[in-house]
């Protein structure tokens, strides 16, 4: 309350006193609001118009900055009231989450209040916010960003996570504390500015502090994290890699073992104008990182451990999404990326873009610590994994291959075929069912009409004899530059082995855009899903119904 | 009460375009593409016009606007001086494939990574394609968030104009 | 050879002292990771505080097994002063095709479900208590909220008597309430039946609590069958309620014919009406 009469107050004040305050200052901002109005569909299941009980949902923020000089300060109003469906329903409630005062020099850098911060690739701290997703894990302590010389940076954070509206009191999760370093060898050493090779390295530690009131276990109060990084760059080459160890942390995610825990991730790629091509390694064990170790779900990860796969834009590409095991995983991935030039045969007039992933992550190899104990039992050291052994468990496979092309100033097109292998028992929960694979392919025709005007045209089909079956979609999208957009979606089930749950999911929309102001509006129905993840299972239910959505930013 | 406070600001932000107008880029230190920091004070064109757009791997418009910037780019930056910005703001299990896509879709814009998303908060982008019409000293004067077909001719027009050329 | 400007070179020492007290928090732990159980009983005059596990799971819910697992710790912990109820309701506890086709919910069991917003499975809740702001949580919550719950001082006493008729199948229970201070606050009785070892198949991801993907033989512990004087109870008395008055409730019923009575248990609990906290709970086997 008093926070809100004093963020009152100070606008009021620089408002209505100084034209300096106004002047040399800046403000920014933006607004987002989404709304869903449901309504029953008995076709695809939803018996009464409501989700949960819920007839409408609302998700809203507002975001304003402050900035004079070196201080800036900014918060940001939420409100889930109540969240839309596919969100969790914990996020019910309004308020001000987020809040931030900062002062920012070539030396030194001081934030107090909420904050985001990644430490290398997130192996170990990555705090950041995805609306979309309802993903919220902001730090609420202090951040210090200090260069004592050029090239180095050295950075402290201090603080609990933010755990949906619940305040941080008398030890209702865990507080974390890290620090990172890194060095940019080019910049620091005299005589290395221009350096053929380029080196950066950069090492951090992060802790976390939680109280153990366990009857069960004599659990670690202090757990730590430790990372070391290294990036390289010659010529047309560039190798980056990261690893990260963390010791003894039973959580409800990994069921209460005393096992240390590791990851690794390296890429090495090439590139030259034309053609990029690059090659990525991962390995994961044990590295789930929460502020609070009886949590499971989505909430309190103080890490990030990043999935190396493609992430498709196109509806039925995206239908089965890979998610990190953060237990154990082996991954890898291989992009090549190349543009057969223009005025020659295959490339004409325009040139053509030709885009190959591949992409598959296994399970890693776990042992018996001894003859008694069977992997995984709490309350052990729950297993062994040799370092680069893989298992033949393959959770996730995904080939896919993609062509666009200009043919004139009216007519282009993409065109991508997908291969894939999912694991939808482990993925996604659905113990006992067995791996989707799917054929996925796509065409994606855009024609301009004049120049201000174009249709495009999207047809999708997915073919898989497991799970709901196969899939077609079909899109048309008519646009004004740059103000309007008109869209005619539908996504039909065909293939589902229950005739009955043959459905079209179809959807209309229309939106209206004026610089960085956009209303939309899309009526429409969703389809369900079961997530279970983190430990808890959770069902996703069936929407229908009418979507606003309005943003703008200043 | 908390309705009351963000009544307000809508309120003040609909009073006041004034206060709003005209803003400088803020100071934020993200990567170049062989992960070297970069603070954003130092996007600059010797005061010619800059257009900055933030895109992702994941993001199909975005990727449609900076081809059609691409095609573009050669004819515009004889006329105008023109420099292009590209800031992905792709996520630490993309980054590493930012660069070889940028080289094999032949992109000649300078590209920086925000893995983070720290510069993207900052600049208050929330849906990508997002970009915004910098000009000669620094100001930001123009902004649009979606991608049609033909947008980026509109887009060149308003260059022109802060180029001082019609 | 570096770029170091003379007067921050301080900062290194700084920095070295941040970094000494930021990462000196490490605590490697050293086997036993396991607390043996202790004392379990307190004195047989004396009132015992008791906690309520509800624990709201499914057969087809594959993180549940885990979930009743630890519950049977708990209770190896705790002794008589843990009383579990797992109570089938949602989507994870609907009836599929078989062995799936075990029907365990209660007219009860669903009622309470959508009464707590419970909406994902495993989720429980310990007296139905507030800590902070949630009282439905997830299992690794389990463990310390039932720790504290245990060591409060007991504000009540609950006595069951039970009386079983085999050739009928006729069950009368007798409850005896006690309050040791006055209190102008309303609390409500309420009374269920449960069920132990029910024979049934359950949908499983644990390798270590049994077979994946589906347990064929599991046994279905500790289920709510019915909640013997309605889904809320009553009131355990008309007026005030004075201390150390004995308050009686007498039920009967008639126990289903496949409802094995060796099996069976009668559980009691008090709650406050204005927040649904429980107060004290006693459970008692109708075969004893």
């Amino acid at each position: 309350m008093r926070k809100v009469f004093s963020i009152v107050f100070l606008l009021s004040f620089f408002y209505s006193y100084s034209q300096d305050f106004i002047e040399k200052a800046q403000v920014n901002g933006s607004f987002q609001l989404d709304g869903q109005y449901y309504h029953a569909d008995n076709a695809i299941g939803i018996n009464d118009s409501t989700i949960d009980g819920r007839k409408l949902g609302l998700n809203g923020f507002g975001n304003i900055s402050y900035t004079l000089g070196k201080f800036s300060a900014g918060v940001r109003y939420e409100a889930f009231l109540t969240p839309i469906a596919g969100f969790d329903p914990l996020q019910q409630g309004n308020g001000v989450p987020y809040m931030w005062a900062s002062y920012q020099s070539d030396f030194i850098g001081v934030t107090v209040g909420n904050f985001y911060e990644q430490f290398g690739n997130g192996l170990i701290l990555r705090t950041y916010e995805e609306w979309t997703l309802g993903y919220d894990n902001s730090l609420n302590g202090m951040k210090l960003v200090i260069r004592p010389a050029t090239g180095i940076t050295v950075k402290a954070v201090y603080g609990s996570q933010r755990y949906y509206w619940q305040k941080f009191e008398n030890g209702n999760r865990g507080i974390v504390r890290g620090l990172d370093a890194e060095i940019d060898l080019n910049s620091t050493i005299k005589g290395w500015e221009s350096a053929p090779i380029r080196v950066i390295f950069g090492a951090s530690g992060v802790s976390k502090y939680q109280k153990d009131s366990d009857p069960l276990f004599n659990l670690p109060e202090n757990v730590s994290a430790f990372a070391g990084r290294m990036n390289l760059s010659a010529g047309k080459f560039n190798f980056a890699t990261e690893y990260a160890n963390k010791i003894n942390d039973p959580s409800a995610i990994n069921n209460f073992i005393y096992k240390e825990g590791q990851a690794v991730l390296s890429s090495l790629s090439f590139s030259q104008p034309g053609l990029g091509v690059v090659l990525q390694l991962k390995r994961v064990d044990n590295m789930s990182f929460k502020s609070d170790r009886g949590v499971d779900g989505n909430a309190l990860d103080i890490n990030f451990l990043p999935p190396i796969n493609r992430t498709h834009s196109y509806s039925l590409a995206a239908r089965y999404p890979y998610a990190t095991q953060p237990n154990g995983e082996m991954g890898m991935q291989f992009q090549l990326n190349y543009k057969i030039p223009k005025g020659s045969k295959l490339g004409g007039k325009y040139g053509t873009g030709v885009a190959v992933n591949f992409s598959q992550v296994n399970d890693i190899v776990r042992n018996p610590i001894n003859d008694t104990t069977p992997v995984n039992s709490q309350g052990t050291l729950g297993y062994e994994s040799d370092f680069f052994k893989v298992s033949d468990h393959i959770f996730f496979r995904d080939l896919n291959i993609e062509i666009n092309k200009k043919f004139s100033r009216k007519w282009k097109a993409v065109v991508q075929y997908m291969n894939l292998y999912y694991d939808i028992a482990t993925i996604e929960g659905h113990a006992g069912e067995e791996p989707v694979k799917a054929n996925i392919g796509l065409v994606d025709v855009t024609y301009n009409i004049s120049n201000r005007n174009s249709l495009r045209l999207e047809l999708q089909g997915l073919f898989t004899e497991q799970d709901d079956g196969d899939w077609a979609a079909a899109m048309l999208e008519y646009t004004i530059a740059p103000t309007w957009f008109f869209t005619i979606a539908d996504q039909y089930n065909y293939g589902h082995p229950d005739k009955s749950q043959q459905n079209h999911y179809y959807a209309f929309s229309l939106g209206y855009v004026k610089q960085a102001s956009r209303i939309a509006l899309t009526y429409g129905r969703q389809s369900e899903g079961v997530i279970c993840i983190g430990g808890v299972c959770r069902q996703v239910p069936a929407s229908s119904g009418l979507t606003i959505s309005l943003s703008t930013s200043f | 009460m908390k309705a009351v406070l963000f009544s307000f600001f809508f309120v003040l932000l609909l009073l006041n375009p004034g206060l709003f107008a005209q803003t400088d880029i803020p100071q934020v230190v993200i990567k170049t593409l062989d992960g070297k920091q970069f603070n954003t004070a130092e996007i600059d064109n010797d005061g010619k016009a800059i257009i900055l757009s933030f895109w992702a791997l994941w993001c199909k418009p975005c990727q449609k606007e900076l081809d059609a910037f691409n095609e573009n780019y050669q004819d515009w930056h004889d006329e105008t001086g023109v420099k292009i910005y590209a800031v992905s703001i792709d996520d630490s299990r993309s980054t590493a494939r930012v660069m070889p896509m940028v080289n094999g879709k032949g992109w000649e814009f300078e590209v920086l990574l925000d893995p983070n998303g720290d510069f993207k908060r900052a600049m208050n982008v929330n849906m990508i394609p997002h970009t915004f019409l910098i000009d000669g000293d620094g100001k930001i004067v123009e902004q649009h968030t979606s991608y049609f077909e033909g947008a980026e001719y509109e887009l060149y027009e308003k260059v022109k104009k802060i180029s001082g050329i019609e | 050879m570096l770029n170091l400007p003379v007067m921050k070179k301080y900062t290194l020492l700084l920095i070295a002292l941040l970094a000494f007290i930021f990462i000196s928090g490490c605590d490697k732990i050293d086997p036993p990771y396991v607390n043996t159980p202790g004392d379990n009983g307190g004195g047989e005059e004396e009132l015992v505080q008791k906690v309520l596990l509800e624990d709201y799971t499914g057969h087809t819910c594959v993180n549940c097994p885990a979930a009743a697992k630890l519950a049977g710790d708990l209770k190896q912990l705790y002794g008589e002063k843990l009383i579990i109820m797992a109570v089938h309701a949602g989507y994870f506890a609907e009836v599929e095709s078989p062995p799936f086709d075990l029907d365990l919910r209660t007219q009860t069991g669903n009622s309470w479900n959508a009464d707590f917003g419970v909406i994902s499975y495993p989720s429980g809740m310990i007296n139905r208590g507030f800590f902070g702001d949630r009282r439905v949580v997830g299992k690794g919550d389990w463990a310390p909220r039932v720790a504290t719950a245990v060591g409060i001082d007991p504000k009540a006493g609950i006595e069951i008597e039970t009386t079983y008729n085999e050739s009928d199948r006729k069950l009368e229970i007798k409850i005896d309430s006690r309050f040791l201070e006055n209190t102008n606050e309303n609390y409500f009785l309420q009374v269920c039946l449960l069920e132990d070892s029910i024979p049934g198949a359950q949908r499983n991801n644990d390798a270590s609590v049994g077979d994946t993907p589906t347990i064929t033989d599991y046994f279905h512990r500790h289920v709510l069958r019915k909640g013997v004087n309605g889904n809320y109870g009553e009131a355990v008395t008309a007026g005030a309620i004075v201390a150390n008055e004995n308050y009686t409730h007498e039920y009967s019923l008639n126990l289903n014919a496949d409802y094995k009575a060796k099996h069976c248990s009668v559980i009691a609990f008090l709650y406050r009406t204005s927040d649904n906290e429980i107060l004290q709970v006693e459970e008692r086997h109708i075969l004893e």
